[in-house]
């Protein structure tokens, strides 16, 4: 049973050639839902992706669970990362592409491969492991992708506006089932969204970025009830 | 609700922990392989280029002449393969019957691929003097003109480059939004302001890029100079170099040559690279890309009978030497000739060399889209290649060697080297675009689950881009089987291929040899390329979206 870990950026500066620097000073509670809004280039992304190791930071700790992770490789944190899109290989089965979540050699004993049973079914997949992702809608792909999120067994999932390119819907459905496996393995999830909707559905606590900062931080969906800030007010469309 | 950009403009396809030390390594052996013999040529041009001989060398008439028909050669090819597409791309978009522009395409296609050897011998027999058309204007009483020298020289130019800038048009034209055309009809724009404003802006912009090329490829051009040019009056620095060392060993000279022709193509690349659309390259050298044409225009009555009449012109033009390589191939008793112990030789001596180097060229191409800065010049690289034709880079080691030893000895492996660095800039294109959208892809991914070394390869890498892989090969390996360049100076009684054996017998007036031996070298050059596009379209039938 995997327990929550808190995430802290402790004075992470990064800065890509002669682009815009983003830095930042910032803890995600452990166990917790925590959605990050913003506009676009405010640097929501490469926050996630720091957090990830797909980036590597100029300056700063970051630290997952009390442990520094700066300079490990992606492989080597205890984080999952969904996409928007091309979580899958294309060229591969589900079953395969859950399994390289046990191990990327794809050399699975007959357990392992029940493990990927196991959570194709707590995904709401069963019986899908032969089919092609091409065959598959947009919302059973992302369901592929949190079922191989639960085989890696990784207590930090970040999810960079991994439901953007699905219909109310189907959002609704897969942030049901985000919010169902964090509840049982005690996960801590960051979630990149646009939507406000789905911040009230699942968020703990939201945190908006401007400008390669941390403009706020509240629990719950504060930041969306009263926006302290005008930035704020006027990202949500709310006069005033 | 657009995907934030934020973050999405770094290099995230290859992640800051991969090592590019391979990438390094593939870069300084390339800079190994075209400095060092420019640097011991410097040295050892020291003598040849006193003061005093190099004014007489520059004033010498026969370089001044080389030099100038280089140019005026290379200006003259670049503006009637230009002038003519433009046309020809128009009138194909008149054609509304989506198979006939599939061939047409596919046509147009085979010059890219078709050794520059065989392409002279064919263009010769078909338009020359004694060709199919002096045959048949002979009938009206008309006395056809030799085409050796200039006329030859552009005929075969414009066989490969019309097309070329043909294909570059139409893949611009096609690159223009759809709602360009729905808001020209909704405006009501017909004829000649539609097409100043859409074809027209479209072309224009694409023929700056598209000229540099070929006038980059006209002015490096050895093989069809040396064949149907005809006589010193229509020499090009190319060709000099070569005349030179083969014929007249005066190394001086042959150490002028060379450092006029980089200075002139070096010149044209720096001027280019200044430029900020300097990706001159995307020339889509694949048949795959020449098969996904598809008929945009609602036709325009009016033109379709001249557009007709424009392309039946154009077919005929690119197809009638092909019809001569068969034809003629299959009337030469091929069968006879390609039992004879020599033929046989050569060939298995073209396949080994072709294979070694298409292996070495795709390999460094893998290795350098490891390379983590650099992508400006990598997109350069089929440009800069041109800087260092076959022939600058073969004369060049070939004066070095000599200072050490007999350059014969290791002709094998220069041959190899030379044509796996001159196919590595098209590789690179084929290969590593689609490992880099490949990285892009699932770069991020494959890092995640520890997808790394030989397990990238195997479970994420190999399987996905077989197809490129395959196509990138298969051209290497035929740019290597019809090279001439390189070989017409390490060629010798032991070391033959194809192309020189084809060279041999067209200089003796064996022209049977030479049509039977040219049949050959296509058909082994288009089985190569057709097996590669035959696997990659199984594949993507086959594979996901």
């Amino acid at each position: 049973m995997i327990t929550g870990l808190d995430l802290s950026m402790c004075d992470v500066s990064y800065q890509h050639n002669n682009g815009p620097r983003f830095a930042f000073d910032v803890t995600f509670p452990a166990g917790q839902t925590s959605v990050i809004m913003g506009p676009s280039g405010s640097g929501k992304s490469t926050l996630l992706n720091l957090l990830g190791g797909f980036l590597k930071a100029d300056r700063g700790d970051i630290v997952i669970g009390g442990q520094n992770v700066t300079h490990l490789h992606p492989s080597e944190r205890p984080v999952s990362m969904i996409f928007q899109d091309h979580n899958l290989f294309a060229h591969l089965d589900v079953a395969r592409n859950v399994g390289l979540g046990v191990d990327p050699h794809l050399k699975l004993d007959e357990a392992g491969w029940h493990h990927v049973e196991d959570a194709l079914i707590s995904v709401g997949l069963r019986g899908y492991g032969q089919r092609m992702p091409s065959t598959l809608s947009g919302g059973e792909r992302q369901r592929v992708a949190l079922a191989r999120m639960l085989v890696r067994d990784r207590p930090v999932l970040l999810m960079d506006e991994a439901m953007a390119s699905l219909g109310p819907g189907l959002r609704q459905t897969i942030l049901a089932l985000v919010k169902q496996l964090q509840c049982e393995k005690r996960l801590t999830v960051i979630m990149i969204t646009h939507e406000p909707g789905d911040a009230r559905h699942i968020a703990d606590s939201m945190a908006f970025l401007a400008d390669g900062r941390i403009l706020a931080q509240a629990p719950g969906t504060n930041l969306l009830d009263s926006p302290s800030d005008p930035q704020i007010a006027a990202y949500l469309g709310i006069a005033g | 609700m657009g995907p934030s950009v934020a973050g999405r403009h770094e290099p995230l396809s290859v992640h800051p922990f991969t090592p590019d030390m391979p990438a390094r390594l593939v870069l300084v052996a390339l800079a190994v392989l075209c400095l060092t013999p420019l640097i011991a040529l410097g040295v050892m041009g020291g003598e040849a280029l006193r003061i005093g001989s190099l004014s007489a060398l520059l004033g010498d008439p026969f370089i001044q002449r080389a030099l100038r028909f280089t140019l005026v050669q290379a200006a003259l090819s670049t503006l009637i393969s230009v002038a003519l597409a433009v046309p020809v791309v128009l009138a194909l978009r008149h054609i509304q019957q989506p198979w006939l522009l599939r061939h047409v395409w596919t046509l147009f296609a085979l010059p890219l691929v078709l050794p520059q050897i065989v392409a002279a011998l064919a263009i010769a027999a078909v338009f020359g003097h004694n060709g199919w058309i002096a045959d048949l204007v002979a009938i009206a009483g008309i006395n056809w003109p030799s085409i050796y020298g200039l006329a030859g020289i552009l005929l075969a130019h414009v066989f490969f480059n019309l097309p070329l800038a043909a294909r570059v048009f139409d893949l611009a034209l096609q690159s223009q939004p759809v709602e360009y055309e729905k808001n020209a009809a909704q405006l009501g724009l017909t004829g000649w302001r539609r097409f100043i404003l859409i074809e027209g802006a479209v072309i224009r912009d694409a023929a700056m890029g598209v000229s540099i090329l070929i006038f980059l490829l006209c002015s490096t051009s050895f093989t069809i100079v040396l064949m149907l040019g005809g006589g010193p009056r229509s020499t090009t620095l190319e060709v000099a170099i070569y005349q030179a060392l083969a014929f007249d060993f005066d190394l001086g000279r042959a150490v002028m040559l060379v450092a006029l022709q980089v200075l002139v193509t070096g010149g044209i690349v720096l001027a280019l690279m200044g430029r900020r659309d300097a990706d001159v390259g995307t020339t889509g050298f694949s048949l795959t890309g020449a098969m996904h044409m598809r008929a945009v225009m609602a036709g325009e009555r009016s033109g379709a009978a001249i557009a007709m009449l424009l392309v039946l012109v154009a077919v005929l033009f690119v197809a009638l030497p092909f019809i001569f390589i068969v034809f003629d191939g299959f009337a030469a008793n091929p069968f006879a000739v390609w039992q004879r112990q020599a033929v046989v030789a050569a060939l298995l001596t073209s396949i080994i060399i072709g294979l070694f180097s298409s292996i070495l060229a795709v390999f460094g191409a893998v290795l350098l889209t490891h390379r983590r800065a650099g992508g400006r010049f990598l997109a350069a690289m089929p440009v800069l290649a041109l800087v260092f034709p076959p022939i600058v880079l073969s004369a060049g080691w070939f004066l070095t060697l000599r200072q050490f030893t007999d350059p014969f000895e290791y002709a094998a492996i220069l041959v190899v080297v030379i044509n796996a660095a001159m196919a590595l800039p098209f590789v690179l294109r084929i290969v590593g675009q689609a490992l880099q959208t490949h990285a892009a892809r699932y770069g991020q991914l494959e890092d995640q689950l520890a997808l790394t070394g030989w397990a990238r390869w195997r479970i994420s890498v190999l399987p996905a881009l077989r197809a490129p892989l395959l196509v990138g090969f298969a051209f290497a390996f035929a740019l290597s089987l019809g090279d001439f360049g390189v070989i017409a100076l390490f060629g010798s009684e032991r070391l033959q291929t194809l192309p020189y054996m084809i060279y041999a017998s067209f200089g003796s007036y064996r022209t049977n040899d030479a049509a039977a031996l040219a049949l050959l070298l296509a058909v082994l050059v288009f089985i190569a390329i057709g097996f590669a596009e035959w696997l990659g379209q199984r594949q993507t039938r086959s594979g996901a979206p």
